[in-house]
């Protein structure tokens, strides 16, 4: 199950952008460029986990997002997840997560709703 | 250099310089003396005729000493002359005066002839220095002792010094003779040289002329011109100690080039430099600069030719060392060159004799052909190529071999055309690489990694051992044949041979005669041992001595078996898996130590293939044990509710333990628990969360009835758990029955919402989600409550069912039941089993993306 990964600089912000299916099977590889990000620059400003891309999100996706963003609370940083209105924001909604992980549905969401 | 005491070779040294000297003051003595002689005689006589006598002196004189002798004889003579007319009586008179005339004249004519015998003697003594530089610059002695040579005789006879300086390769200068005829002086001055060697940057002296290339002359050495050419005070110093009176320095030119120079200096002798003596030192220059400048000019042209010569030599050697077969080729084909490696190939005892074979002939002993193994045209050959005027024509391999004799090797043919001044060809230059060994180990390794391809595709290791052998023929050999050890039995999986027919005869075969397990050679030796065998030669006494009866003993000669292996396949262990069997029969291929490791490998590929489709299927069925040990093995049933539970795990091997679960128990009297939970990610660790979620759940349902702080409890428990980052959805449901009713009280962490399927068929979702648990400790978890009717269903289940199709399709959930539920799925039981496979029948994936749980509670 193919994964993609970018990572861009925009508006002071290190964007994450994935697109295909995070599970169980990609999930590892996109923890790993995540936590290299974060080692990398262990303050970046603000980093976006964009998800609109996403086709398919499963549990262990959930995890890697929950995990990202309990670490970049602790390290006081500011993460941005962009749910999009596809599967991402489906699964975020069914585990009550939307809010509690500050999540926008939209780039220009980020802003005024950012968490961090 | 100069150390020498010997002044050998120079004819007309020091000492010949010296006698000449000395002879000369003999003879300046003697016509003094004779003079004096014949005016005492006059005196005694006192005859004044003898006045005439005095004539003899000077031209005696003449004979033997310089002029300036021979003009002080004749000024004596004509003293004495004078002198004498007193005691004679004579004085003034006629007589006197005619006397001392004469006198006069021979005096003068005395000194005239010193002139000109001085004059004859300088050119005859000129002529002669030239004649010997001449000698010593033709005597094929080295450069520097030539220079050296010539250095001396200047030295000698020309100046008492001579320095000689030659520019080096490097741009320098050198110094190379500095020439006295004292040694001690000698080698004062060549210490001064050593010291201060000569700086190219000075105005005067050897310097300038070597950068101007024009001879300088210094008809008198003072502190000024000392100065001009000495590096500082000491110098200087040293310099003046040399004595130089007067000097010349001349370029050692030749074709443009100067080469270096000639400074020559006189000191004690006391002479004056003149306009002939730089002539001299210039023409003496010019004879030795040729002499330099053609011994250069040998040296190299020796050093050329030595070199053209080392090349062609080297060139032969190398081309008799090359492995590669190296061969010249005319453009009728026939060859004019061979280096030992193609004598070799081509199966020639030597060069010459191969050389001296018509190329028809030698081409018609032997065969190519392609990769393919379809035989090559002569035309396509690089050679060939070459000569048809095709540069650097594309390299081919082919398979060349004797023909009638077996064994192929495979050569590399590269060619490149020799053209002449047209750019026709006249030769063709044909390398061939012998890159059989080569050749074999890609192959050996294509092979290989083909068979780890096939064996990889599948966990069905039966069909991949079949697979393997059909691979392995007839690349590797003629036939493959592949047994497998079970339950201690010998068990054929596959015979293969390029022709099906042939393959019909071995199964006919191995079902007439089955294995002797107990046979001392043979696939059961190899099993009860573990080594290989190999046979590289399969000799008829062989067959006949295994031959049980005639049939057998036809059947295998019909196969013509020539050479055999048989290796072991060993999984770790060691345990014993079986046995492939590699024979080579109509190839005539004859099997060595190399094919047997290849045999070795490819077994070993097996093994561990086998070995891993084993590990995978014993791994499945503990997963498959281990996930139904999570769930309830037999779901108790509360009275008046039928209550269904159905798992299912992604099918097929490999997979990772899932983390759904489900479970439903009595908490009170009429009041009862259900679960539904998926554990994020999967494996081990989330069954191991899995185990703890249920009976935590179950623990704290036995104390607590609201589902929302029965999933909060978890949820602080999860939080506790601070090692282990996992998460979980669930659904907690009570369920009372009282009487006519059932209520179904519910709390949703994160989980898929319950699915009710009422009796009039009316399918919806209830309640809000709540909070994943595990993730914050203030979960939004709220307590909701649902009645179900007589007829009414309730759906639970995991995301595994709505996202088996995933990206795909993603299912509704109420679409799903109302599908079941139209296809005639009634019973909750049903429902429950209908649904999973639904999902397994609509999937487009080849298998669902996870597992899925359902759990259904219907009312009668």
């Amino acid at each position: 199950m193919p994964i993609g990964l970018e990572t861009v600089e925009r508006e002071g912000a290190l964007r994450l952008v994935l697109s295909g299916e995070l599970d169980f099977s990609t999930a590892a590889e996109v923890e790993t460029r995540l936590l290299a990000v974060e080692v990398d620059d262990p303050s970046p400003p603000h980093v976006v986990v964009d998800l609109r891309a996403l086709r398919f999100i499963d549990s262990t996706g959930l995890s890697l997002l929950v995990n990202a963003y309990n670490r970049a609370r602790a390290a006081g940083r500011r993460l941005t997840i962009v749910s999009g209105r596809g599967p991402a924001r489906r699964i975020l909604e069914t585990t009550g997560l939307l809010d509690r992980l500050g999540v926008v549905e939209d780039e220009d969401d980020e802003r005024p709703q950012g968490a961090g | 250099m100069t150390g020498s005491a010997s002044w050998g070779p120079s004819r007309s040294g020091y000492s010949g310089r010296r006698a000449r000297q000395r002879l000369r003051r003999i003879w300046l003595a003697a016509a003094l003396g004779l003079a004096t002689a014949l005016g005492a005689m006059d005196v005694a006589a006192a005859d004044a005729t003898l006045i005439s006598f005095l004539v003899a002196p000077p031209i005696v004189a003449a004979i033997g000493t310089r002029p300036r002798s021979t003009m002080l004889v004749g000024a004596y003579s004509v003293a004495v002359a004078v002198v004498l007319g007193v005691p004679d009586h004579v004085f003034f008179h006629r007589e006197h005066l005619v006397r001392v005339g004469v006198v006069a004249l021979g005096a003068g004519l005395g000194t005239w002839i010193a002139f000109v015998r001085r004059g004859e003697w300088a050119a005859r003594r000129r002529y002669a220095l030239v004649a010997r530089v001449g000698e010593i610059t033709q005597a094929s002695l080295d450069p520097e002792v030539m220079v050296i040579e010539v250095a001396k005789l200047a030295a000698s006879e020309l100046a008492d010094w001579c320095f000689v300086f030659l520019r080096d390769d490097g741009g320098g200068v050198r110094q190379v003779a500095a020439v006295h005829e004292d040694p001690e002086r000698q080698r004062q001055a060549w210490e001064l040289l050593v010291r201060y060697p000569l700086d190219l940057r000075r105005d005067e002296g050897p310097a300038a002329v070597i950068r101007e290339g024009r001879s300088r002359m210094y008809r008198e050495v003072d502190d000024d011109v000392l100065r001009a050419i000495s590096q500082d005070d000491e110098n200087m110093k040293l310099l003046r100690a040399l004595g130089m009176r007067s000097a010349m320095v001349v370029p050692l030119a030749a074709r443009g080039r100067v080469l270096g120079a000639m400074a020559m200096a006189t000191a004690e002798s006391g002479r004056t430099f003149d306009e002939a003596d730089l002539a001299m030192g210039e023409t003496l220059a010019a004879r030795v600069a040729v002499a330099l400048d053609n011994a250069e000019l040998y040296v190299r042209l020796s050093r050329a030719e030595s070199g053209l010569r080392a090349s062609r030599d080297e060139l032969q050697a190398i081309l008799d060392g090359v492995a590669d077969a190296v061969t010249a080729q005319r453009p009728d084909g026939q060859l004019v060159y061979a280096n030992h490696a193609a004598v070799r190939t081509l199966g020639f005892d030597s060069v010459d004799e191969l050389l001296a074979t018509p190329v028809d002939d030698i081409v018609s002993r032997f065969e190519y052909l392609d990769e393919r193994g379809e035989p090559v045209a002569l035309d396509e050959l690089p050679g060939r190529r070459a000569l048809a005027g095709q540069r650097s024509p594309e390299p081919m391999l082919v398979q060349f071999g004797r023909r009638g004799v077996p064994g192929r090797s495979w050569v590399r043919i590269k060619a490149e055309p020799v053209v002449d001044e047209d750019g026709k060809p006249i030769l063709a230059i044909n390398v061939m690489e012998d890159v059989t060994e080569v050749h074999k180990a890609t192959e050996a390794q294509r092979f290989l990694s083909q068979a780890s391809a096939i064996l990889a595709s599948s966990l069905d290791y039966k069909a991949t051992l079949a697979n393997v052998a059909r691979l392995a023929v007839p690349r590797v050999a003629d036939w493959c044949a592949v047994d497998v050890l079970e339950n201690g039995e010998i068990k054929h999986v596959s015979v293969a041979h390029s022709d099906p027919a042939k393959v019909e005869v071995a199964l006919d075969f191995q079902r007439r005669y089955p294995v002797d397990p107990n046979l001392p050679t043979g696939v059961p030796n190899v099993l009860r041992t573990g080594q290989p065998e190999l046979t590289p030669h399969v000799p008829d006494e062989l067959l006949v001595d295994s031959a049980p009866d005639e049939f057998w003993l036809e059947t295998v000669r019909s196969l013509g078996m020539r050479s055999a292996m048989i290796v072991p396949m060993v999984a770790r262990g060691p345990r014993m898996l079986g046995a492939i069997t590699l024979v080579s029969a109509e190839s005539g291929r004859r099997f060595d130590e190399e094919d047997l490791a290849l045999a070795q490998e490819l077994a070993g590929r097996c093994a561990l293939a086998v070995d891993a489709s084993r590990l995978f299927r014993d791994r499945d069925q503990i997963r498959q044990t281990l996930q139904e040990s999570l769930l309830p093995a037999e779901l108790s049933q509360p009275p008046g509710v039928e209550v269904a539970g159905a798992f299912k795990a992604v099918p097929g091997e490999g997979y990772e333990l899932g983390g759904d679960f489900y479970d439903l128990f009595e908490t009170g009297p009429g009041t009862w628990g259900a679960i539904v939970g998926d554990v994020c990610g999967k494996g081990p660790d989330a069954a191991k969360l899995t185990a703890q979620a249920r009976y935590t759940l179950r623990t704290s349902a036995m104390r607590e009835l609201s589902p929302s702080r029965i999933l909060a409890e978890l949820n602080e428990a999860m939080l506790r758990a601070s090692d282990d980052k996992r998460f979980c959805t669930v659904l907690y449901v009570r369920l009372e029955l009282a009487g006519d009713t059932a209520r179904l009280c519910f709390s949703s962490g994160g989980h898929p919402l319950p699915v009710i399927v009422r009796a009039g068929g009316e399918i919806e979702e209830v309640g809000e989600p709540g909070t994943l648990i595990g993730v914050v400790p203030d979960p939004d978890l709220e307590d909701e409550v649902v009645e179900l009717g007589p007829g009414d269903a309730v759906v639970l289940y995991t995301d595994g069912l709505t996202d088996a199709s995933a990206p795909d399709v993603v299912w509704d959930p109420e679409e799903l039941v109302s599908r079941v539920r139209s296809a005639g799925a009634r019973s909750a039981d049903e429902i429950a089993k209908s649904l999973l496979n639904s999902v397994e029948d609509s999937s487009e994936r080849s298998r669902p993306r996870d597992d899925s749980s359902a759990l259904t509670a219907g009312r009668a």
